[in-house]
């Protein structure tokens, strides 16, 4: 009976001149959504790379210098673009893309795209997991508004239940309908995605990025489905079409376009973020708790070399069998170590904690909880921004022991002119960041993938109580 | 007659549970709107009166210190002397983008970029905007729920539904045969309703904004607010009526309501979502300036060079400004100094044509998206309430031409003197250039908020027009 309901049903969207037009508009867009996608992948993508062989290349051939102006120099590291970045790229553009590494202290990652853009980008971009997010919801508004309620109009909805159709099986019918037509559009993206993922080749995940899009594709397939229920409970519960498809319409601009405006407002005022400047202040005055190495008048450096005079049984630091300073710069940076972790760690704790306040909007307004998901999966949200931060501060570690451990075994004490050369240079590892993988990204997209498992169940089950209670008339 | 429709239509509306909720819906989120606008122009002005005046006091503390080692007669020292002209050099001062009264009106992107900056004489301008201020990333895609967002994004969802229906409505329960059976003109009548029903939107959301903005203290009847507030509220009556027009030839063409609400959904999704979005891909791709990632690399590459040639870079920065050589041996640190600015003037020099790529390219998406613009009515309107509000793009570009400007002006005085390695003297202090901004003139503003408003004319018109023709072939 259900596969009859559906058969009919689908006949009937397929007539429909209204939703066929929509449904080509959504295909092109869809088409526009992953070229426009693919070239940007692409440009980013070698203009990133490039930037780093070439910041490797310009580390290597910086000549003989000494090695703390080296670390005063530094490197820049730059962040190498998700796989997924073409179906979502997420916060990507408001997150930075290159940070230098240097001695004393950690930098923000700088040059987010977002910067050089002007205010038109609050407008959106045109990209699939947009389209997915805001225009596939739509379609199947517009494709299940006059389920019942237009059925009940006409008078057809009598007759079907007369002749002895039952309230469920016209609801697994018109769902199942409704899924199956506009379902192509999502499965349309799908294969897009995997095309364009197999044709980028190796990826920095190591090929996980079609298993992410396989989850991807569930959580959407979650998102679409809640949207059909509760459109066919509302269909089955109001007497007018019309009313149906102003409600429907009423809470998808709700859902898709105003909640994400008013989270910014609730997140603050449940935890505050620090300013800029505050930060870097409260950074700065942490780190001067510490000596940085530059300072020999300091209290710590003066009793440091005092102890290390007695170990050594020296009476000056010039007979010590290793240069003092670069032992002290190094000692210098362990201590500033946990204020630097503190620090940052507290920030992005803050951040993680608004997000997490954020996603449990979800509740409410289901696109907070997909748009969280697929920038999740698709590997171009806060978390996966931390992570490269993180892995960006290790290399600074690293860069900056290697530095200093030359220094200190190298050159002798007041020698201000010693150099190091290229050798020294190619001690230090090439950055190298791989994307966690897959099941990295899943742990971290666990609320959100819950939340739309609840929605799509407690919409489920609104349509089946709606229906259950289904009047004709 | 028009009178009788007029006084009708109110009698209805009265009675229509549905409109009136719809009202009340719109206007509590102007309320909000206007109460969350009013609270981040709060917190940031009293934000940027903080750094000016830690700046200031700063700033005052060394001035003070100076006199007082001047009279002292003691000799300069290395570190933390105000008679050093690096040290005043360096510390540099803050330069802000102080928020207007009416900031209330539209966030816009100015909770994203800088209002304020550190200028110095050895800092570059672009590192002054390689960072956005620290928000939750979510929250910076988003974007505010401000004003500007509940006009340009659901005011026409709010007109469409309370419009849509008023035509097919009728012709599906028969009222129309009724009325032109009394020698009602169509046209007319229809476009009376929909002005009653645009007026009440407009008076509820004009209302609402002026009496929560006197609530929350907003100072909007000042001189300086008063053409700012009444332009926006020509704008939005502007924007009102483009919205009418729109669903006038919606009600026009549908037989029936449903269809109506779709063609309307149709158009707002049309030129609020998706024209602007594919406009932002496309200006985003076509014409994407030269990425910062380009600018980091080719600096690094210039500052190795002009470092592997120190000598050369020196003797060439002498060349070019003979009257910075010293006249005997220079000491280390006049040695230093000098080969510091000369590798920065280096720099410089190479990075320039990445640099002059970026700007050029910068300039042509600004130019694209100002020609652009005019078709799409939404990005319009919001450029105009950020140029009412003062937290428009174009605003934040005249800051930034004036933070170079002063970058320039600090350098211009600083460098010779730090080359020469002059002690600086209490009285030069005065002549440091002043870190000022200067707002644009209130005609050059009005030029292109009057550009928003005719253009809104023009469509409202020409939709107008192509619902009249398509009326007058209805039976």
């Amino acid at each position: 009976m259900i596969f009859h309901i559906a058969k009919k049903e689908i006949l009937e969207l397929v007539r429909d001149g209204r939703l066929r037009w929509l449904g080509a508009l959504m295909a092109l867009l869809l088409i526009a959504a992953f070229s426009l996608g693919w070239v940007e992948q692409k440009r980013v993508g070698s203009e990133r790379a490039e930037a780093l062989l070439e910041e490797r290349e310009n580390w290597l051939e910086q000549g003989d210098k000494n090695p703390h102006g080296a670390s005063h120099d530094g490197m820049h590291v730059f962040k190498p673009l998700s796989p997924l970045a073409f179906f979502d790229p997420g916060v990507d553009g408001y997150l930075g893309t290159s940070v230098k590494l240097e001695s004393h202290r950690q930098n923000h990652i700088e040059h987010p795209p977002a910067a050089d853009f002007g205010g038109l980008q609050r407008f959106g971009a045109i990209t699939p997991a947009f389209l997915l997010q805001s225009m596939a919801p739509l379609l199947l508004i517009l494709a299940a508004f006059a389920a019942f309620a237009g059925e009940r109009e006409q008078g057809t909805l009598r007759q079907a239940l007369s002749c002895g159709a039952s309230p469920m099986a016209l609801l697994g019918g018109k769902f199942l309908a409704v899924i199956a037509v506009v379902g192509g559009v999502l499965v349309l993206a799908l294969l897009g995605a995997v095309a364009l993922v197999l044709m980028q080749g190796t990826s920095t995940g190591g090929g996980t990025e079609v298993g992410r899009l396989l989850v991807l594709a569930l959580g959407y397939a979650l998102y679409c489905a809640g949207f059909v229920a509760l459109t066919l409970a509302v269909s089955a519960r109001v007497r007018a079409a019309r009313s149906a498809l102003v409600i429907m319409l009423g809470f998808w601009a709700l859902t898709v376009f105003v909640a994400p405006r008013l989270m910014p407002h609730v997140v603050r005022s449940v935890v505050t973020l620090p300013s800029l400047q505050e930060f870097d202040h409260a950074l700065r005055q942490g780190l001067s708790t510490v000596p940085d190495g530059h300072n020999t008048q300091d209290a710590y450096i003066q009793e440091r070399v005092h102890k290390l005079l007695i170990k050594h049984n020296v009476m000056h630091p010039a007979d010590l069998p290793f240069n003092i300073h670069g032992l002290i710069m190094q000692e210098g940076e362990e201590r500033s170590i946990p204020i630097i972790d503190r620090h940052f760690g507290s920030l992005w704790d803050r951040i993680d904690k608004q997000t997490r306040v954020r996603l449990w909007f979800g509740l409410l307004a289901p696109s907070l909880a997909i748009e969280s998901f697929s920038m999740s999966l698709s590997g171009t949200d806060f978390a996966h921004h931390r992570d490269f931060a993180k892995a960006a501060e290790k290399q600074r570690r690293i860069l900056i022991q290697t530095l200093n451990d030359d220094m200190m075994n190298n050159s002798k004490f007041g020698d201000h002119g010693y150099v190091a050369t290229r050798e020294v240079w190619e001690r230090v590892p090439e950055f190298q960041y791989k994307t966690p993988d897959s099941g990295w990204a899943l742990r971290q997209s666990r609320l959100s993938f819950v939340l739309l498992l609840i929605w799509a169940g407690a919409t489920g089950a609104l349509a089946f109580f709606a229906v259950r209670r289904l009047q004709p008339l | 007659m028009l009178r009788y429709v007029i006084q009708m239509e109110f009698r209805t509306l009265r009675r229509d549970r549905w409109a009136i909720g719809l009202l009340i819906l719109l206007g509590a989120l102007v309320a909000m709107a206007v109460i969350q606008g009013s609270r981040w122009q709060r917190e940031q002005q009293e934000k940027l009166l903080t750094v000016q005046k830690s700046d200031d006091s700063r700033y005052n503390s060394l001035l003070q210190q100076h006199v007082r080692l001047d009279q002292s007669a003691q000799p300069p020292r290395v570190k933390d002397d105000p008679r050093i002209t690096m040290e005043i050099a360096q510390q540099g001062r803050i330069m802000t983008l102080p928020p207007l009264d009416t900031s209330v009106l539209a966030i816009g992107h100015a909770d994203l970029l800088p209002q304020q900056v550190h200028v110095s004489a050895v800092g570059n301008e672009s590192s002054l905007w390689n960072r956005l201020e620290i928000e939750n990333p979510m929250n910076a895609r988003s974007g505010r729920f401000d004003l500007a967002f509940v006009v340009v994004f659901l005011l026409p969802l709010f007109l469409l539904a309370l419009t849509f229906h008023l035509l097919p409505g009728d012709r599906e329960q028969g009222i129309i045969a009724l009325s032109l059976a009394q020698s009602a003109r169509l046209t007319p009548v229809l476009l009376t309703r929909l002005a009653v029903r645009g007026f009440l939107v407009w008076a509820v959301v004009a209302g609402v904004a002026l009496v929560t903005m006197s609530f929350m203290d907003v100072p909007w009847l000042g001189q300086q607010n008063l053409w700012r507030i009444g332009m926006w509220l020509v704008l939005v009556m502007g924007y009102t009526l483009f919205w009418l027009a729109i669903s006038f030839v919606a009600n026009a063409y549908a037989s029936n309501a449903a269809s109506s609400a779709l063609m309307l959904a149709t158009a707002w999704l049309a030129f609020v979502v998706l024209l602007p979005a594919l406009f932002n891909a496309v200006l985003v791709r076509v014409c994407a300036p030269p990425s910062r990632v380009q600018l980091v690399s080719a600096m690094r590459t210039a500052t190795r060079a002009a470092t592997m040639e120190a000598s050369k870079t020196l003797a060439e920065y002498y060349q070019d400004h003979p009257e910075l050589r010293p006249p005997g041996t220079a000491s280390d640190e006049a040695q230093f100094i000098a080969s510091y600015f000369a590798t920065r003037e280096r720099t410089e020099k190479d990075v320039a044509p990445v640099l002059r790529a970026f700007v050029e390219q910068v300039d042509r998406q600004q130019e694209l998206v100002a020609r652009w613009q005019y078709l799409l009515p939404p990005v319009l309107l919001d450029e105009a309430f950020g140029d009412l509000a003062g937290t428009g793009s174009i605003r934040h570009a005249h800051f930034r031409n004036q933070v170079r400007q002063s970058l320039s002006a600090w350098q211009e005085w600083f460098v010779p003197r730090l080359v020469q390695g002059s002690v600086l003297k209490v009285t030069e202090h005065d002549a440091i250039p002043k870190l000022v901004y200067t707002d644009e003139s209130k005609g050059t503003l009005l030029r292109r908020v009057n550009s928003a408003v005719a253009l809104l004319a023009v469509m409202t018109i020409l939709f107008t027009g192509w619902g009249v023709a398509r009326l007058r072939r209805v039976k």
